[in-house]
């Protein structure tokens, strides 16, 4: 293993009890490790490479719409697969890629931030991964079959009805999203429940990062938002398959209702996706301007209230809909109120950057270009909450620009500065700074030259969803610069790529802390060890690395089997909002049973696609049963548990 | 005399005091059942409102003209044992953690029971709503069956963690030294029961007010 750059307080600690953790904790190698894997960092990984996979798949979509849209009157693609490409890009991207990456980040980082071993349920971890894998698989095998869904990425009724889009695709649709909903549910409590009972002893409110901060809020914001949508998407499948009336407007159903639901969920999604992103903004942009971040307390604040009132603007996707005008007038100021937040954030991240020293790297790149990105989609964010304008320009491409202004530029951007930032810790590789730079410059253009002569589409009228246009609309050259902008974004995600594989295969080994940063996870070794701390430190400061006690409790605990847990694998519980110690928690082992339980649920719905009922119920049966031997069956607790008097 | 106030090498490496109140905390079980139970809430709030919903949009009479309204009689005892089937189990959540093993399986006994006479009770009143109501009929008998359905579904899963715990309870592995599931199973078993005093409001009671 490296030695390279080891923080001499690790090495002490590791010296002490380095050799007994990395028996208790070793893991099964090949493929029996692969699928029983509780830890967290193998999970992250995971997670951050399946949600890459599904981001080019649905990027590779994106480029084939923007083929045909290059020139007018192509017929490249037909319009049911342009339909379907689309449709299937939007849910991938919005379901499959965005969430989830932020849930790889999460994964990997909430827990080593705050100084914890594992995170509070292993196997639900292991599950929600593979249940994200499975869904995601189950989605993109539609597409082979010409089976996508086809009604745009929130699914309207009446469109979507099987009157209208009889066929699988829009069951695939539901389906696959209710099987993901499983997954996000599951990770959103995990992250929660780590956040609140394992900090490190020290770490009270006032010093927990901002990006666990901005992942709780986002669990929090899951597991309030998915339900409507769940509910929505199980009332459709109904209404398809089983003759129920939700939406049958002819039986006393109601078209708009599916808008509310999808909408309940679909608004606060998008501060799902930019918040912990903006999370990441908020740690790459401290350690690079060399100074903790400012107004700490009102960033935290903001993303809190966010989360909060993003529950309150929803109808403005409705403007159109002809809803009356005090509900609309309601959600318009909704929507006003929540660019008071977004602007703390922005501020303070400005301000943190003017009284630091910066430190040019490709991180901090991308944080600069998501702050540029990101206030062009929220200035055409906030001029879709005054209703006319809104009613003006709705459906066009206008919003096709503010929306990937907002999600390319407010989401993708921030998780590569996070990629970049992370690398190191993730595989104990550097890369390329040259490289990094050139793959900002080819991204940065590359989008906005994309996304950016979208606005004037729009505003000349051009609808979003358009297979295609005749000439002489004054569209023609608009479109070609987009189709420009997106070969040279993929261009640019392709250097990327080459950028991270080459410094896999032969980058210089990197440091335990190769940034100077503040934040627990560099305290670890790169990679970390599979239980992360040798010893828990106690921390002391919001910064932990940078006050100098945090590092040395490292080394002064090494010998107190509180903080070192040599027995077996074993977490730190403290109590929610100061942190006391309260117990130290036997934490479950290596398990296939989270495998097995997933794949007998994705049995379950592939049975539902097919129609097959009955072997349905019998996976379902079998799923539950497999649930509550997981509940009955704990290992590596029960034994501990039964050693000593509790 | 002054340096004292000074940050001494004493201050710097002060052991923690001892904490001198029990830690107030909850476990992560705890914690991981109320989010899930948070996430079940909203599930069904979004159920609900969707039936006011549909009921205030459609506008006319309520249950639609060709629809008689609800039976209450077995419904109505079915929730009322589902509500009162708390009381026993908060008595197995008090008598858990001290040891007292029999009155803790007796009254879990007694608390699944009273969740078979909801299930068996709504099974009943299904048989009687269905020659008039039917879920492919209109949008009332998708709202009424889905709704109570799925309330119905998760009492069934509620019946399963009892069983669990009844099981759990004899063979000792649940008790004095670890109470702590039976106190989640019952933060479970309220929100059943508070969930089924809201459906039996919406969804049989509502109907009769217009």
């Amino acid at each position: 293993m490296t030695t390279v750059g080891v923080i001499p307080e690790r090495r002490v600690a590791e010296s002490a009890v380095g050799a007994t953790l990395d028996k208790v904790w070793a893991e099964e190698p090949g493929l029996i490790g692969w699928i029983t894997t509780v830890n967290h960092k193998r999970i992250g990984r995971r997670y951050l490479v399946t949600a890459a996979f599904f981001f080019m798949l649905a990027g590779i979509e994106a480029l084939v719409m923007r083929t045909q849209l290059g020139v007018p009157n192509n017929t490249l693609v037909s319009p049911e697969l342009y339909d379907q490409l689309f449709s299937l890009h939007g849910t991938a991207m919005i379901f499959f890629f965005a969430t989830p990456m932020n849930a790889g980040f999460g994964n990997f980082f909430l827990p080593l931030m705050i100084g914890t071993r594992d995170m509070a349920f292993p196997r639900m971890n292991a599950i929600s991964y593979l249940l994200f894998l499975f869904s995601g698989l189950f989605m993109f095998s539609s597409l082979p079959f010409g089976l996508a869904p086809d009604g745009g990425w929130f699914a309207y009724v009446p469109l979507t009805n099987n009157h209208f889009l009889p066929g699988l695709n829009l069951d695939f649709y539901t389906l696959g999203l209710l099987f993901l909903a499983v997954s996000s549910t599951v990770g959103s409590i995990n992250f929660i429940v780590t956040a609140f009972k394992m900090r490190a002893p020290g770490m009270t409110l006032n010093r927990v990062p901002v990006y666990v901060w901005s992942v709780v809020t986002q669990s929090m914001m899951l597991i309030f938002a998915l339900p409507p949508l769940d509910v929505a998407n199980a009332m459709l499948f109904l209404d398809r398959r089983f003759g129920t009336n939700f939406f049958e407007v002819k039986h006393g159903g109601d078209a708009i209702l599916w808008q509310h639901l999808f909408w309940i969920f679909g608004h606060p999604d998008v501060y799902i996706i930019v918040l912990p992103a903006m999370g990441i903004i908020s740690t790459v942009i401290p350690t690079m301007s060399r100074r903790p971040i400012t107004a700490y307390p009102l960033v935290v604040l903001a993303t809190v209230a966010t989360g909060i009132i993003s529950f309150g603007v929803w109808v403005h996707h409705m403007f159109a809909v002809g809803l009356s005008q005090v509900s609309e007038s309601f959600f318009a100021a909704g929507t006003l109120t929540i660019a008071i937040p977004a602007g703390v954030q922005m501020f303070a991240w400005l301000v943190t950057m003017w009284k630091g020293r910066i430190v040019v790297t490709t991180s901090l790149l991308y944080s600069v270009g998501f702050i540029v990105a990101f206030v062009i989609g929220g200035v055409t964010g906030v001029m879709f909450a005054v209703v006319p304008f809104d009613q003006q320009v709705t459906d066009s491409y206008f919003v096709v620009a503010h929306f990937h202004y907002v999600l390319f530029g407010g989401a993708v951007l921030p998780m590569l500065a996070g990629l970049f930032y992370w690398w190191p810790k993730m595989t104990g590789r550097m890369t390329s700074h040259k490289g990094g730079i050139i793959s900002f410059i080819l991204v940065f253009t590359g989008m906005n030259v994309l996304f950016f002569p979208m606005h004037f589409l729009g505003m000349m009228g051009m609808p979003r969803r358009l297979w295609t246009y005749q000439s002489g609309l004054g569209w023609d050259t608009p479109n070609l610069i987009s189709t420009v902008g997106a070969f040279i974004t993929a261009a640019g995600f392709l250097w990327t790529l080459f950028v991270f594989a080459q410094s896999l295969l032969s980058g210089p080994r990197a440091p335990d802390d190769p940034w100077g940063a503040n934040t627990l996870e560099w305290a670890t070794g790169s990679p970390p060890k599979p239980y992360n701390f040798p010893v828990i430190p106690t921390v002391y400061s919001l910064n932990p690395l940078w006050d100098g006690k945090t590092l040395a409790s490292m080394e002064d605990h090494r010998h107190d089997e509180e903080r070192t847990m040599t027995k077996t694998h074993q977490a730190l519980r403290t109590s929610e909002l100061d942190t006391r110690l309260e117990k130290v928690m036997v934490m479950p082992e290596e398990t296939p049973v989270p495998f097995i339980t997933a794949a007998l649920l994705t049995a379950f719905f592939v049975c539902m696609l097919l129609s097959a009922y009955h072997a349905a119920e019998v996976s379902f049966g079998l799923c539950m049963a497999a649930v509550g031997w997981w509940l009955w069956r704990r290992p590596g607790i029960d034994e501990a548990e039964e050693e000593g008097p509790a | 005399m002054t340096t004292l106030d000074t940050r001494t090498e004493r201050a710097l490496h002060r052991t923690p005091v001892a904490a001198p109140e029990r830690p107030v905390g909850h476990t992560t079980g705890w914690w991981g059942m109320v989010l899930f139970i948070c996430t079940e809430a909203m599930t069904f709030a979004a159920f609900l409102a969707s039936y006011f919903y549909l009921r205030f949009d459609h506008g006319g009479p309520w249950p639609p003209a060709a629809d008689k309204p609800p039976h209450l009689f077995f419904p109505s005892i079915g929730t009322g044992v589902i509500v009162a089937s708390c009381v026993t189990m908060s008595m197995a959540v008090h008598a858990a953690p001290k040891g007292r093993r029999v009155l803790q399986w007796v009254t879990l006994l007694v608390t699944m029971l009273g969740g078979c006479v909801y299930v068996a009770f709504e099974c009943i009143d299904y048989t009687q709503e269905m020659p008039s109501t039917l879920a492919t009929k209109d949008a009332y008998g998708s709202l009424f069956y889905i709704i109570s359905g799925l309330h119905l579904v998760h009492v069934v899963l509620g019946l399963f963690m009892l069983i669990g715990l009844i099981v759990s309870t004899w063979l000792g592995r649940i008790g004095a030294k670890r109470p702590e599931p039976v106190a989640i199973v019952s933060l479970y078993w309220y929100f059943l029961a508070v969930l089924a005093v809201c459906i039996y409001g919406t969804v049989y009671i509502s109907p009769y007010l217009s």
